[in-house]
């Protein structure tokens, strides 16, 4: 375990280092970080892919990973909720001397709830379309790096998140197969209003 | 409505629009893009799309708590579904009042996001409700008069 929170810090460590070396990096970074960049562009795909396919049964695959990734993601954050009651770590940059390029958030560090609500959608969108899916993962791992990066998770912290977060909606995914025909009376009734 | 509230709406519905304008060329819904060019409905999503977060990122600080005027996840959620909800609004209208006259509108009644490769979507909506409206249950006439049949 000491070794494994020394190879933690280390590689935090690493990544924060390279903090003030290029401006360009730090910009980028204050960037990806942000609240609003990585989720709202998620967000966005998740409510294009809702419309998007050229043939119905195409669109219909897109609009049931949506309805995936959107649970998934609920399902996600309530278990971090809870688990924030049991777990609670303290974030790095109270404890080691760190650039920081972020405000300082209160709640625990681990998981990354970040690298949750990425994670969970990237893998709703990836069910429905596995190019969308990879651009996806990749926005969400860039929004996880980002955050070691800015020195506000430690790189467990984000791990334990990616993999909350797609196990969460691997989870919902099984669980709306079993409550069929429930989803699909869903779908029916937007297409009776051609909104799907 | 604190101000980080309102810009992240205005955001969520500009890219939205822009996002609907792409995807309604690239699947070739007819009923929903603004312009008949694919290639400009595209031009004018991604303008939105670009407009919005240049506008967004570039007019104030982002990197804000949630105590100190920045927007927590659940909040954004909830702003996000608002807002893509009123771009999806504008979108309707905006293509049903630039279509009426340029799409044939539906022979059959069709459902689905399908029937918006021919039709705006009150053009579509009013094929489908009219056919619910025609196979409605009739009410038998009953006779008046009282009399019975010899």
């Amino acid at each position: 375990m000491a070794t494994a929170a020394q190879a933690d810090a280390a590689v935090l460590l690493w990544l924060n280092g390279w903090v003030g070396r290029f401006p360009w990096l730090d910009t980028a970074a204050r960037l990806v970080v942000s609240d609003y960049l990585v989720p709202v562009l998620l967000s966005l795909l998740l409510f294009g892919m809702w419309f998007a396919g050229r043939e119905p049964t195409l669109r219909e695959r897109h609009q049931r990973a949506v309805l995936r990734a959107i649970i998934g993601m609920g399902f996600a954050s309530l278990v971090v909720l809870i688990a924030n009651h049991y777990v609670f770590r303290p974030r790095p940059f109270t404890q080691y001397e760190l650039q920081l390029l972020f405000y300082m958030p209160t709640d625990s560090s681990f998981p990354s709830n970040p690298a949750v609500v990425g994670f969970a959608m990237a893998t709703g969108i990836w069910t429905g379309n596995r190019s969308l899916g990879l651009v996806a993962f990749l926005g969400a791992g860039l929004w996880g790096l980002s955050r070691v990066y800015a020195g506000v998770s430690y790189p467990s912290d984000v791990v334990a998140g990616a993999l909350l977060g797609m196990a969460a909606t691997l989870l919902v995914s099984g669980a709306l197969a079993t409550i069929e025909p429930l989803p699909t009376l869903v779908l029916r009734l937007a297409q009776r209003f051609h909104l799907a | 409505m604190g101000k980080t509230t309102m810009d992240y709406f205005i955001l969520v519905v500009l890219a939205s629009f822009g996002v609907l304008q792409v995807v309604a060329a690239y699947s070739r819904l007819r009923g929903l893009m603004l312009f008949q060019r694919s290639l400009l409905c595209v031009i004018l999503g991604l303008g939105f799309v670009a407009l919005g977060f240049l506008w967004f990122f570039g007019s104030g600080p982002r990197n804000l708590p949630d105590t100190q005027g920045g927007l927590d996840g659940n909040r954004q959620s909830a702003l996000f579904a608002e807002g893509a909800a009123v771009a999806l609004v504008a979108t309707l209208i905006l293509s049903s009042l630039v279509n009426r006259h340029r799409l044939p509108g539906l022979g059959v009644v069709q459902w689905g996001l399908e029937a918006l490769k021919e039709a705006t979507y009150f053009q579509a909506l009013g094929t489908g409700v009219g056919r619910l409206w025609r196979q409605r249950p009739k009410r038998t006439q009953r006779s008046s008069s009282g009399s019975m049949a010899g």
